[in-house]
């Protein structure tokens, strides 16, 4: 049901493509909205509107920010694929909250968007609509009688543009700051809400900045010989997305595979895996493999290139054999090396996976449309616990248990000496590792996936999506979380040394991860101090203590808590 | 000479000519391979060509209507009459090169082996087998290799499922019949089934609702009137919502209505025999599961 809210007011500027005297027209309110968005769809002459909650303020230089925005989308997106860009949503995939402002909830400044990354919701703080692409693809509100709040307003207009294959995005160059003190209301189902989704889409619930929202949809469509033309939203959003992508030029990626040729069923089965992904995935992506064979001092390896290049014939080989016998560091050498064999670096990507990992091949099904030059792509690994049999040809193990996921998402957790990634959830831009090859001497071993991965956050940023892109034969924990200092060496130092050294943590984010230590071991203080007393509670109810001995006792706890609370403030 | 039915829609047809045909044209010590592409959608056509792949030559066949999971392989079972044995197999799997041979050896091993199934990568089905006997409750239908003898003297799948489950019961039908169903692990293959990658919580799917409505089929087939208030309690026990729950209860009631629990009464004593075989352990699970 519609609840009682307070209202905003917008104001709008319109912007023609020359981007002259971009003008603050009118204030609406927000009851008013869908009515002007019909109208000005189809009558007004300038080519974008930004609308605004009368509650920001913009920087003095707006207008350019406007101007590098659409800039932004048209480079990423293609100038006739986009509808509306806002500061402050939901990511498609990874549904990470971007919040670009500040305001009476926020105080932490956030980290631009080096490009306008897929939205799956958008809040109506500050949002630039495309009004020719709109206009040009007929998209228009639906009828509405009844008063919608914005939020709602932006997520139909934002259904509306999926449909005909219109992107929008979040993007930083639209920062604001926000001044409205009023407490954010989790965004509710209402009743035009509901009817509007149950006509559209067969999905139960839409994700939102505030929460999901919960839809008691029909569920005809899973019903025997159901013709149901209702969409899945999201797989609207994927299609939308993969429709921009395919008519422009194919990114490469390039499966960097160290190898010392002594593990051939491990090989083969990770270029099995690889070859199912190209047999499918061929039409998004070109994927290459490169064999980079890191140890020069197996003379008589187990396998040899050529033969593996002839079983796996659809696959594109480049190869890269260490020719230093007696070089320091192969692990290094070889990635180093076979980073020489790509000449171009615009779109093309690097992933590197040791011989006994394997790719999931549907993870080709998003992967080729979240790489972007301008950041790392990280996924999620899963690891398992197998045993192979050495002496037969077969290209799996003979046992595999599920041991653990790698959920990566807590990446900058590298900040505390951990390394919670493994080298095969990331993908790196190629340019990324070259500079940082071009710039760093990284003379060690053992620990550069570590020390690659922190030093390549120096210059990008990192894009974390919960999917699954490798398998791992699991060996153990990473040596970084290895307590036993006979584990050690002076790899690690080494690598530490260039990271502490290029200032990868600058003095401001150090003191910032010391202070939120403090809080974090306050808070830890505060929940053990609970348990106590909570199991003082279990204890006494084992006792059955009389009821009203019971209540006493809980609200002499519940004071004292709350007391522990307000002097840790 | 091997049968191998797979049904399959337009929408998976780039999965089949991707994956299963390449896989297929790669395996070791098979002559040749019949590959029917049996069309389930009843409306286009799948626009495969008769055409030969290596040793797999493929062939398109349709009943003209939408067909189930069971129906289509019954449909396909009676068109082409395979001798000895045939295969069931996904179009999103890419078996391994001794995959086939291996599951060949097994059923030829004993005629008193129904079916026999292959093991899943990269995530195997935890799903308990004696490590001895290979023998296991189920097989899932992903991939499985059947005995043709038997399958046509239980009368293939049981039609009323339409999707999903079906597996579990023309394995326990095996059971009563005195067939065994068996597991090897060394018959391996690549199933890149949605649950680890496509599948989001924000609405359901066709396995979600079809894998609970035939629970409770299971559940009333198998152990009669007392076995369907168990399965529905056990059901009801679930974190579905109500509106999904009720939409699953109403499909059941519509099968119920339409069947009579004959084959409990028939096969109670056999089913009650077979304990360690024939057994329900959760919700949609048949089975101990393996650490």
């Amino acid at each position: 049901m519609q609840t009682e809210i307070a209202k905003t007011n917008f104001r709008y500027f319109f912007i023609s493509e020359k981007f002259e005297n971009p003008l603050i027209e009118s204030v609406i309110k927000e009851s008013d909205l869908v009515n002007f968005l019909n109208e000005t769809i189809h009558t007004c002459q300038e080519d974008y509107i930004l609308l605004f909650k009368d509650t920001c303020f913009f920087p003095l230089n707006m207008a350019d920010m406007i101007q590098q925005c659409i800039k932004k989308a048209n480079d990423e997106f293609g100038e006739g694929s986009w509808a509306i860009i806002g500061n402050y949503g939901l990511e498609f995939l990874s549904e990470k909250i971007l919040k670009y402002k500040t305001d009476s909830q926020t105080a932490i400044i956030p980290s631009g968007s080096p490009y306008p990354r897929f939205a799956s919701y958008l809040d109506g703080d500050v949002i630039l609509l495309n009004i020719k692409n709109i206009r040009k693809n007929n998209i228009a509100f639906p009828p509405v009688k009844i008063d919608l709040r914005s939020s709602d307003i932006f997520l139909i207009l934002l259904c509306e543009a999926y449909k005909n294959n219109l992107i929008c995005a979040i993007d930083s160059k639209l920062y604001a700051k926000d001044i409205d003190e009023r407490k954010k209301i989790a965004h509710q189902e209402n009743d035009y809400l509901a009817e509007y989704w149950r006509n559209n889409y067969i999905n139960n619930s839409i994700k939102t900045i505030s929460g999901t929202i919960e839809i008691e949809n029909d569920l005809n469509y899973l019903k025997q010989n159901a013709i149901d033309k209702r969409a899945d939203f999201y797989e609207n959003i994927r299609s939308a997305i993969f429709n921009i992508y395919r008519e422009r030029e194919k990114k490469t990626i390039f499966i960097l595979i160290r190898t010392r040729l002594n593990r051939p069923n491990q090989i083969r089965r990770l270029l099995d895996s690889i070859e199912i992904a190209n047999a499918y995935y061929r039409e998004n992506i070109n994927i290459a493999v490169i064999l980079s064979v890191n140890n020069y001092t197996v003379t008589n390896p187990e396998m040899n290139i050529s033969e593996l290049k002839k079983t796996y014939k659809d696959i594109s080989f480049l190869s890269f054999v260490l020719n230093e016998p007696f070089e320091y560091f192969p692990r290094v050498s070889a990635i180093k090396g076979a980073l020489k064999l790509i000449t171009e670096s615009k779109n093309n990507f690097i992933w590197i996976v040791d011989d006994d990992d394997f790719i999931y091949p549907d993870a080709f099904a998003h992967i080729p449309f979240f790489l972007n030059d301008k950041s790392i792509f990280l996924g999620n690994s899963f690891a398992f616990k197998e045993k192979w049999d050495k002496d037969s040809d077969t290209t799996f193990p003979i046992e595999s248990k599920k041991k653990m996921l790698f959920d990566t998402s807590l990446y900058y957790n590298f900040a505390n000496g951990n390394n919670p990634v493994p080298m095969c959830s990331i993908i790196f831009p190629a340019q990324t590792l070259k500079n940082i090859f071009n710039k760093y001497a990284l003379k060690g071993d053992y620990y550069e996936d570590y020390a690659l991965f922190i030093l390549a956050q120096k210059n990008i940023n990192v894009n974390h999506y919960p999917i699954l892109i490798a398998g791992i034969s699991y060996h153990g924990l990473s040596q970084t979380m290895n307590t036993n200092v006979d584990k050690w060496n002076s790899s690690y130092a080494t690598f530490i040394s260039e990271i502490v050294n290029c200032q990868i943590i600058d003095e401001w984010t150090e003191n910032f991860i010391n202070e939120q230590k403090n809080e974090i071991a306050q808070k830890n203080q505060i929940i053990a101090d609970t348990k106590r007393e909570l199991h003082a509670i279990k204890i006494s109810l084992q006792w059955r203590i009389p009821n009203f001995f019971y209540r006493l006792y809980v609200n002499h706890i519940q004071t004292l808590f709350v007391k522990k609370i307000e002097n840790r403030k | 000479m091997l049968t191998v039915f797979c049904s399959i829609s337009e929408k998976e047809i780039k999965q089949a000519t991707a994956w299963l045909i390449p896989s297929l044209e790669k395996q070791k010590n098979i002559e040749k391979i019949n590959l029917y592409l049996i069309n389930y959608s009843g409306t286009n056509s799948l626009n495969v060509a008769k055409k030969n792949h290596g040793i797999v030559s493929v062939e398109e066949i349709s009943n003209k209507k939408k067909m189930g999971f069971g129906e289509a392989h019954n449909f396909a079972f009676k068109k082409i009459l395979p001798k000895n044995h045939f295969l069931i197999i996904n179009p999103d799997v890419y078996l391994n090169k001794n995959c086939i041979s291996k599951m060949i050896e097994t059923i030829q091993s004993d005629q008193t082996i129904g079916i026999v199934e292959a093991r899943q990568m990269p995530f195997e089905h935890p799903k308990e087998y004696n490590k001895k006997t290979k023998e296991t409750p189920w097989a899932s239908g992903f991939g499985m290799l059947i005995n043709s003898a038997f399958f046509k003297k239980v009368n293939g799948f049981d039609e009323k499922f339409w999707m999903y489950c079906e597996d579990v019961d023309l394995s326990w039908r095996a059971w009563i019949n005195d067939y065994r169903i068996i597991y090897n692990p060394l018959a391996t293959a690549y199933h890149f089934t949605g649950i680890y990658s496509r599948y989001r919580n924000d609405r359901y799917y066709l396995e979600q609702f079809w894998s609970a409505r035939n629970f409770l089929y299971l559940a009333y087939k198998f152990f009669g009137n007392d076995g369907a208030d168990r399965g529905i309690k056990i059901f009801e026990s679930t974190n579905y919502p109500k509106n999904f729950k009720n939409a699953v209860m109403q499909s059941f009631q519509e099968l119920k209505i339409t069947t009579t629990d004959d084959f409990f009464n028939k096969n109670k004593k056999k089913i009650l025999s077979l304990n360690t075989k024939i057994k329900i352990t959760g919700f949609n699970l048949y089975h101990e599961t393996r650490n």
